[in-house]
């Protein structure tokens, strides 16, 4: 029950540090959207020890950790569009899959090639816990 | 009756989600991925059951209202591991920047080579980031925000699907840089398929996909110059 009830603040927490983020796009006319400027104020907040980890771990850690989940719902919305998958259906599976596949290998090699491997290896075991 | 249908909605697709969970955690393979299994058995049970995607909308949007909330929680995965990524900012921010240049410089060119139309090289102009920030982007820029979900949604899935093993064979194994490109070319649903791997590399995914969303954010007034 306890529980529950901090995760229900944590939520409206982070509905708030979302509101927020929209708001400061809309009035300083930032071309970031309003959750992305959310992200941040609530990365400088955390920062700045103006707001303890602690206090929206709980509500954080489940929304990241399902964020898969409302995705789903969005991905439904395909079943509307398969009109676009006839008309351009060849262009648009390459277009998205080899894009795909060369993004991920250039991605994920660079990042491999450049770290120094045992270095950032030490470091993996000692974030395991987190 | 509206009340009832939605509630039927939500509840159809957190239980398939679970399920959808369970089923992964037993059997992975490509097809066993949560967002596909549970796309593909809510959208044939909403037929079976005579529902239309208008009436799941109202049911959609209850859910899909989180995302914010969602976005905004990934300053935590971000904060948790400032310091390592700090530490290998270089090598990190490389590979994004070169994985969303390459990803998108081939998505354009065979989008053109294919001569498909503007509103469908807006919505591959967000195809690798967050659903909530590609569509505000899309948005904020007068395109179809459906599109761009789409092609977002699409390439998640794809990423989930193909991704894991193509790494493993091409011996890419260091989870920092698998965490890296799984957030950056495939933002939430790679995100989650990075957790599958370990909590750090989903946390580097988580902060990866939040970077890159930034990033992209930034650059996308320069990206529609070549729209």
């Amino acid at each position: 029950m306890k529980k529950l009830l901090a995760f229900t603040g944590q939520l409206i927490l982070l509905l708030i540090i979302c509101k927020l983020g929209y708001y400061l796009a809309d009035i300083l006319h930032l071309p970031i959207p309003g959750n992305v400027i959310g992200m941040i104020v609530l990365f400088i907040l955390l920062q700045t020890k103006v707001l303890k980890v602690e206090w929206i771990e709980l509500a954080s850690g489940f929304l990241v950790k399902h964020l898969a989940f409302f995705f789903i719902p969005i991905t439904i919305s395909l079943m509307t569009m398969g009109w676009l998958f006839i008309e351009f259906g060849l262009g648009l599976a390459l277009s998205l899959g080899v894009s795909l596949i060369f993004g991920f290998i250039v991605s994920a090699w660079t990042v491999q090639k450049l770290s120094h491997r045992g270095e950032v290896k030490q470091h993996d075991s000692a974030h395991h816990n987190l | 009756m509206t009340a009832l249908i939605t509630t039927y909605s939500i509840l159809l697709t957190i239980i398939a989600y679970i399920i959808g969970r369970k089923i992964y955690a037993k059997y992975p393979s490509p097809f066993t991925t949560p967002v596909f299994f549970s796309t593909i058995t809510i959208i044939l049970i909403l037929l079976a059951s005579g529902l239309n995607f208008e009436d799941y909308t109202p049911g959609k949007n209850i859910i899909t209202y989180f995302l914010g909330p969602a976005t905004v929680a990934l300053a935590v995965p971000l904060y948790k591991n400032r310091k390592i990524i700090v530490k290998h900012a270089l090598p990190a921010i490389s590979g994004m920047i070169l994985g969303l240049m390459v990803t998108l410089i081939i998505a354009f060119t065979i989008a053109l080579a294919f001569s498909l139309p503007p509103f469908i090289l807006q919505g591959l102009a967000v195809k690798s980031i967050t659903v909530p920030i590609a569509v505000e982007i899309t948005e904020l820029y007068g395109g179809d925000s459906n599109i761009s979900a789409a092609f977002v949604i699409l390439t998640g899935v794809l990423g989930t699907m193909i991704a894991p093993k193509m790494m493993d064979k091409l011996n890419i194994t260091l989870p920092f840089a698998r965490g890296i490109a799984y957030g950056t070319i495939a933002h939430g649903l790679g995100t989650a398929q990075a957790a599958q791997e370990s909590e750090f590399t989903g946390a580097v995914a988580g902060a990866a996909m939040a970077i890159a969303g930034i990033l992209i954010s930034c650059f996308f007034p320069f990206i529609s110059h070549f729209l």
